[in-house]
């Protein structure tokens, strides 16, 4: 969902010596990518206008909630939930 | 956050209820879920037994999942339905977790039973590809129902797909789907009765189960969905939830209490007058809807333009 760009809150500005960016893999499309390193989930989610209800954000095989710090450097995989099609099935 | 229960680090949260669970707790939560729903509407008994359509999906993986850890008596039935490698994808998925879990699973390929995958199905009789599909399900899950000594048919529907189901029949007043939207439609006209066990829960949840149960399902969507119109009521109803927590259960169960007044409760109707003269399946004419449609996939005038895969097993157990 949209947010109009109001830069980084003060709870989301990053400590001096975060990395730059961190990796992010999205299982649906199987696409790998970096993206500028937010500290908690709910900025990165934010900043890729997601919706938190319609995907899982996992980290080191741990599901994170959106008040979550990431850890800089490892892969966070953002899973997609919303499936389907068909109303008949 | 922390879990609402024990207070351990949590690793979901529903706004829905205004709580967030850890591991231990949200399956708790989950279980319970799920077993209202089956009692509520009586969905079916532990000496019955399930047909249980697993399309390789978070949401039908994780129902097997739960039904048999509730002790019911499930028998998987897959329908390869010729999608590329999607339903590749699909197929191995759902063998390799009935192997896994040492669970019976009858497989069946569209291509073999109508005579051409969804994509030729839709592009001969003019119907979107989800309708051919679902014209096709309906039949072949009643038939293994029968087939298999089944007495009801599960599906892993879950809270987004019936409140957006909802949403799209009501924008378009579609009585007749109306009426039938139940999560447990009684057995009727020569079609077993059909259950949805997962109508309280939502996608993220469900999603959130196999993640945490290490249940290993196919995350990329089914192509054919691209432009369905599902998939944009689903976005409707996640931006209303967005907005105020607990609008989708709300809208859903508020219709589900409503609906006897506007869909007053039929006695069980009479068997259709036919049998269908070709697979002897109950039917209102001489031959039946899927068997008409078959004949059209498989006429020489009306052959699909795409390639046809051949097939190779019609029903394997695993
Ligand atoms: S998206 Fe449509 S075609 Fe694909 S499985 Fe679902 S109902 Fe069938
Ligand atoms: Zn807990
Ligand atoms: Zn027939």
């Amino acid at each position: 969902m949209s947010q109009p760009d109001i830069g980084p809150t003060e709870d989301e500005k990053l400590p001096s010596g975060s990395p730059e960016t961190i990796p992010v893999y999205n299982a649906q499309t199987g696409i790998r990518f970096q993206h500028p390193y937010r500290r908690k989930v709910s900025a990165l989610l934010r900043d890729m206008e997601i919706d938190p209800e319609t995907v899982l954000v996992i980290q080191c095989n741990t599901l994170l909630t959106p008040d979550e710090s990431l850890t800089p450097q490892e892969e966070v995989e953002i899973r997609p939930v919303i499936s389907g099609g068909g109303f008949a099935s | 956050m922390k879990c609402r229960v024990c207070r351990a680090r949590a690793v979901i949260d529903l706004p829905r209820h205004n709580a967030a669970f850890c591991p231990p707790c949200f399956d708790s939560y989950l279980m319970d879920q799920v077993w209202k729903a089956i009692d509520e509407f009586q969905m079916f008994t532990k000496t019955e037994r399930i047909l249980l359509a697993v399309s390789g999906g978070k949401d039908s993986l994780a129902l097997w999942d739960i039904l048999d850890r509730l002790g019911y008596q499930t028998i998987g039935y897959h329908l390869d339905l010729g999608i590329g490698e999607y339903s590749v994808d699909s197929l191995e998925k759902t063998r390799q977790f009935a192997q896994k879990k040492n669970l019976t699973l009858h497989i069946e390929e569209i291509t073999r039973e109508a005579g051409g995958s969804v994509a030729d199905i839709s592009e001969v009789t003019n119907r979107p590809p989800c309708s051919a599909c679902g014209v096709s399900k309906r039949h072949l899950f009643n038939r293994a129902a029968k087939t298999h000594g089944c007495q009801v048919v599960a599906t892993g529907h879950n809270l987004d797909d019936e409140a957006s189901r909802l949403l799209g029949n009501i924008l378009h007043w579609q009585d007749g789907y109306l009426e039938k939207q139940n999560p447990a439609l009684p057995d009727d006209g020569g079609l077993v009765r059909k259950v949805k066990p997962l109508n309280r829960l939502t996608e993220k949840e469900m999603a959130a189960y196999s993640f945490l149960n290490g249940i290993d399902y196919v995350v990329h969507e089914c192509p054919m969905s691209v432009n369905a119109k599902q998939l944009f009521y689903k976005k409707i109803m996640n931006l209303l939830e967005k907005e105020s927590p607990g609008t989708k259960q709300a809208f859903y169960f508020g219709f589900l209490d409503r609906r006897n007044r506007f869909y007053p409760e039929k006695e069980p109707g009479e068997a259709p007058p036919f049998n269908c003269q070709l697979c002897e399946a109950p039917s209102y004419s001489e031959i039946c809807s899927f068997c008409r449609l078959r004949i059209k996939v498989t006429s020489p005038q009306e052959k699909p333009s795409r390639t046809k895969k051949k097939s190779s097993s019609s029903s394997s157990r695993v």
